[in-house]
């Protein structure tokens, strides 16, 4: 038996070395993997004592805020085309980091008639562009009094969405702005049911959900966000609230301000002008 | 031309009336979401049976008690399913073990979720053991390896060894206790803690979902008894079916008060918004609420039927089974309507939208019909492996107190 | 202790363990730094690439625009209308590295909108009704038109340049104010030789001038005198004017009644006529009897003289920022068909006017 199985044996054995060669070079670049990451963290240190995020932005030296002035909103909705032209937001109508919602109350009626750039009313026939978003010209004959509202995200102080992020994909940042790591996100969409204001979607093409970043790729090199470069009206007012001479700072100064559903307990830092209870 | 048969669009957008934002059109959770919270309730009510004879030592509950146990784990197993067929990432799942972010409730899940697991897997395993190393014993070739290996290598069924299992197990079972219903509670926390939803935010939603939990739990276990006493040829317990009666109405009038009390407070209160609260409950989920409501008024005339006139025999079986069966329609159609329920009310306050569920796709019916049947094989299998029905070594279950 | 206690606790264990190592290895290597997050991720999230570029960037090679742009009240951005400009005016896009991660491949694709040519919107009136269509909920301070009534089917630069769209009247000068008619009769006498002594013109290649807006007619007189519009007779007649006689010589035959034209009427398909008019009629008013006074009526107007004039306007011997902007985008046949349409009109339709009162 022993004669007859030697060739066997000597497979056997060459499966062997195969077999801790394998096992081997799995242990060492696990291993290796810990060296990595040891040596990963300190380099991550060493930037950390430099300037954050990028070389020639520091993230402590700002406080972020966002001013809505309702009373100047046309309803133009360049905001919402900038937004997902500079985002890559589907052109969908579900899926928006911003949009504008118009408050129309009739003759007699207390509340009001709201609706949005994406009720089907206002959409072009079959269109599914967003060039062909507008308001519908109501027919309305006996309006009594109309305003729009831009809404975005409000990146609250106390953000409910980051509250029940199970992984941290999604994180408040040093200079106030809420940020997703999407590539870090499981796409459980649990933010997107916590937060009140419906400001959260979910890019089902990535399977992440997607949010407004005030665009940080671009309030990080001294641009301001692409809404706010847009709107033809200044409707919407950008800046950092620790510098008094800034427009926001101005914005919230001279005006009376509201933010959006206070008692969620939230404490957003976009505020708003020119709004009634009825916005939500 | 197969592929685009299959072929389901990215998103399903849901129609509205009133105002919603413009985001909240497409439904975030799906019926997966319903499925999630469905099957843990089964497990926790499941465990609790077959705790009343581990831990308590109902003798009434004995028949059920292993079956119980290898139902609670087949179900188990299969509760991160929906979750992970739901994720967007479901290979980054993993995460939330790695990283988790305490705050959420999701990212205790996968803690509370395996712990749970694993106490179920050992009390399993202290249950059967002594079965395990019987198999070893008159089997053959793999089989005999695989029980080998599930015995870790041991054939000690010594009075001593058994006593050692008695002790771990009963232990396990009361560390299980409240770990199933830190479990299930913490499912209707998901819901319950969220402000944003108006439907959701309740505390007594962590109760409801417990209770009705067990609930549903004991009238699977009567179904599976009474369907599996039928495929067996041997005629169901009758003590035993009399408790699970009596227990499953026990729990049934806990629930319906506890429902009741909920939408007593709500209604009273009459905080704003509750227009819409009323539109929904006329609108998109009434016929779940009919359902939830018709049931549990079905399910305790017929239990109560059965108890008062201390029915027997068939009249006993059939009445238990229909009951059961009713209960499981009704919890089902109770997650329904809060999980879909609560996101057909818009966060405004102002619309509601419709849910219809896709059917093909990841979140589609097929996936989520699918996703119920496979813990159903899974249990198959572990009767097959493990019979729970005739102990090898009957003195090694029953517990001293 | 039972061996399979023994062995089961140690199977736990090593499972503990090895779970532990997993996670550690597993966790990535700039989590924690900052907080419960990939501080990495902060990075690359500002690193992206801005897409819109802002009206400044613009500026260097499209300067008579945004020159233009800059001087009027049009606050509305390069790129609202035009469309990005990401990498314009490169051409191309972007190829994704092969093991791009989320944030490149969100970059790609909205390089991927770019084409190196940017977007030069045809639809101008889909374009500039999107702010400046009259809807419920636009604030008063907002300029806003009802479309139809507005310019029909016309295009909003047939008049307006999308670049300064505000078109700006010249001041009703003060002379349209004061003069008299009475002393004015006197002064026209000179000119009844060509436009009749009743302000109906005896050659067709002259204007009418009964019945016609005094401020415009103040304004017509006053650019003869100073050179600014040129037609050699009557740069000698009016440098014969002084301001008094030019203020009187407006009322006077402002004060006249419109005549009936006598012109034949060359094209009669007065229907079409009237669509093409319907730009016109924002100013010249609905009947060709104007709302504007420094804005000439043009109903009843010679045929010959409108035909020659709108001619002028087109090929810059005539000079008017708004007119000629209009007439640049006319046809031969448009022009004929104009002058036609307003040469046939009678003042019929608009009976407030003060020219029509007069009218038999």
């Amino acid at each position: 038996m022993t004669k007859k199985t030697r060739p066997v044996d000597r497979r056997h054995v060459l499966r062997l070395i195969g077999a801790i060669a394998v096992y081997g070079a799995t242990a060492l670049q696990f291993l290796g993997g810990f060296a990595k990451r040891a040596s990963g963290s300190v380099a991550a240190k060493a930037s950390a004592a430099g300037s954050f995020p990028t070389a020639s932005y520091d993230w402590t030296k700002h406080r972020w805020g966002f001013g809505v002035d309702a009373t100047r909103c046309i309803g133009c909705l360049s905001c919402v085309t900038a937004c997902k032209t500079e985002n890559g937001v589907s052109m969908d109508p579900h899926h928006f980091r911003t949009w504008v919602e118009r408050y129309v109350y009739l003759e007699g009626e207390e509340r009001p008639r709201v609706d949005s750039q994406a009720d089907a009313g206002d959409i072009a026939a079959s269109s599914g562009s967003v060039d062909a978003y507008r308001f519908d010209d109501r027919d309305d004959r006996n309006v009594e009094k109309a305003f729009f509202v831009p809404k975005l995200c409000n990146h609250c102080a106390n953000p409910p969405c980051v509250q029940v992020c199970p992984v941290g994909a999604t994180f408040r940042t040093a200079d106030g702005v809420v940020l997703i790591d999407q590539d870090y996100c499981i796409g459980c969409r649990y933010c997107v049911q916590a937060c009140p204001y419906g400001s959260r979607s979910f890019n089902e093409a990535l399977g992440v959900a997607d949010k407004c970043t005030w665009c940080y790729h671009r309030i990080t090199k001294g641009l301001k966000p692409a809404c706010v470069e847009a709107c033809p009206v200044g409707a919407r007012i950008f800046g950092d609230l620790d510098d008094p001479q800034s427009d926001i700072s101005q914005f919230i100064r001279v005006n009376r301000v509201n933010v959006l559903k206070p008692e969620m307990g939230t404490h957003p830092s976009v505020y708003y002008v020119g709004i009634n209870r009825d916005v939500r | 031309m197969v592929t685009a048969l299959f072929q389901v669009p990215l998103f399903q957008a849901s129609p509205f009336v009133g105002y919603v934002y413009p985001n909240e059109t497409i439904i975030p959770w799906s019926e997966l979401i319903v499925i999630y919270p469905y099957l843990t309730g089964l497990v926790a009510g499941a465990f609790i049976v077959s705790s009343f004879y581990h831990v308590f030592g109902m003798q009434q509950f004995k028949p059920v008690a292993r079956f119980a146990l290898l139902t609670a784990l087949a179900f188990m197993i299969c509760v991160p399913a929906p979750l992970l067929l739901h994720l967007g990432h479901p290979e980054r799942a993993f995460e939330a073990m790695i990283t988790p972010h305490w705050s959420s409730a999701f990212a205790a899940f996968s803690y509370v979720a395996s712990f749970y697991v694993v106490v179920l897997m050992l009390e399993t395993w202290f249950a059967f053991r002594a079965d395990f190393v019987a198999s070893a014993g008159h089997n053959r070739g793999l089989r005999k390896l695989f029980y080998r290996i599930l015995a870790l290598d041991s054939d000690d069924v010594s009075e001593r060894a058994l006593g050692y299992d008695r002790r771990w197990a009963r232990a396990l079972a009361m560390i299980g206790i409240p770990a199933a219903t830190l479990l299930h509670g913490y499912v209707g926390f998901v819901f319950g803690s969220l402000k944003s939803r108006q439907w959701w935010s309740s505390d007594l939603m962590p109760v409801i979902f417990l209770l009705s939990a067990v609930v549903s739990g004991i009238g699977l276990l009567i179904v599976l008894y009474i369907a599996t006493s039928r495929i067996r040829r041997t005629p169901a317990d009758e003590t035993c079916l009399r408790a699970l009666a009596q227990a499953l109405w026990s729990f049934l009038i806990v629930v319906v008060v506890v429902e009741g009390l909920e939408y007593l407070t709500m209604f009273y209160r009459s905080e704003e918004g509750i227009q819409m609260i009323e539109a929904l409950i006329r609108g998109p989920i009434r016929a779940g609420l009919t359902i939830q409501a018709a049931g549990s008024a079905i399910a305790l005339i017929l239990l109560t039927w059965l108890i008062v006139f201390r029915e027997r025999g068939k009249t006993l079986v059939r009445g238990l089974a229909v009951a059961a069966v009713v209960v499981l329609i009704e919890v089902f159609a109770m997650r329904w309507n809060v999980v879909i329920g609560g996101q057909e009310l818009s966060k405004t306050m102002r619309g509601l939208l419709v849910y219809a569920p896709p059917v093909l796709g990841r979140d589609g019916l097929v996936a989520a019909a699918g996703l119920l049947t496979v813990p159903f094989l899974l249990l198959w299998l572990f009767v097959r492996l493990f019979p729970p029905w005739e102990p090898a070594h009957r003195d090694a279950h029953v517990p001293r107190g | 202790m039972p061996k399979h206690i023994v062995r089961l606790v140690v199977l736990l264990a090593a499972a503990g363990v090895l779970a532990l190592a997993v996670k550690i290895y597993l966790v990535p290597h700039s989590f924690w730094t900052y907080g419960h997050f990939r501080a990495k991720s902060v990075t690359e999230i500002a690193s992206d690439a801005p897409v819109y570029q802002g009206a400044r960037s613009c500026a260097s090679c499209h300067s008579p625009e945004f020159t233009a742009w800059s001087a009027s009240q049009h606050r509305v951005n390069c790129e609202d209308c035009h469309g990005a400009a990401g990498r314009h005016p490169q051409v191309g896009t972007l190829v994704p590295p092969a093991n791009a991660d989320t944030h490149q491949r969100l970059m790609d694709a909205r390089y991927g909108l770019v084409t190196g040519k940017m977007r030069v919107p045809t639809d101008t009136v889909q374009l500039c009704t999107q702010c400046h269509a009259a809807i419920a909920g636009r604030p008063a301070t907002q300029p806003q038109i009802a479309v139809r009534q507005h310019a029909g089917t016309q295009q909003c630069i047939a008049c307006h340049s999308p670049h300064a769209p505000k078109i700006v009247f010249p001041p009703i000068p003060k002379a349209a104010l004061v003069g008299s008619a009475v002393t004015g009769k006197v002064a026209a006498a000179p000119c009844a030789g060509c436009h009749g002594a009743n302000g109906k013109s005896l050659t067709p290649e002259f204007p009418n001038l009964a019945g016609q807006q005094r401020a415009y007619l103040v304004g017509a007189l006053e650019a003869y005198r100073t050179g600014a519009r040129k037609a050699p007779m009557m740069n000698e007649m009016a440098a014969s004017l002084s301001a008094t006689d030019i203020a009187n010589v407006a009322a006077y035959f402002s004060g006249l009644g419109r005549q009936t034209p006598t012109a034949v009427r060359l094209v009669s398909d007065a229907g079409s006529d009237k669509a093409s008019a319907a730009a016109c009629t924002t100013c010249h008013g609905e009947g060709g009897i104007s709302g504007n006074r420094v804005v000439p009526n043009l109903a009843g107007q010679s045929e010959t003289y409108l035909t020659a004039a709108l001619e002028a306007y087109r090929i810059g011997t005539r000079q008017d920022a708004l007119m000629s902007r209009i007439a640049h985008g006319l046809s031969a046949a448009d022009i004929k068909q104009l002058a036609a349409y307003y040469a046939g009109l009678t003042c019929g339709g608009a009976k407030t006017s003060p020219a029509c009162k007069a009218a038999p």
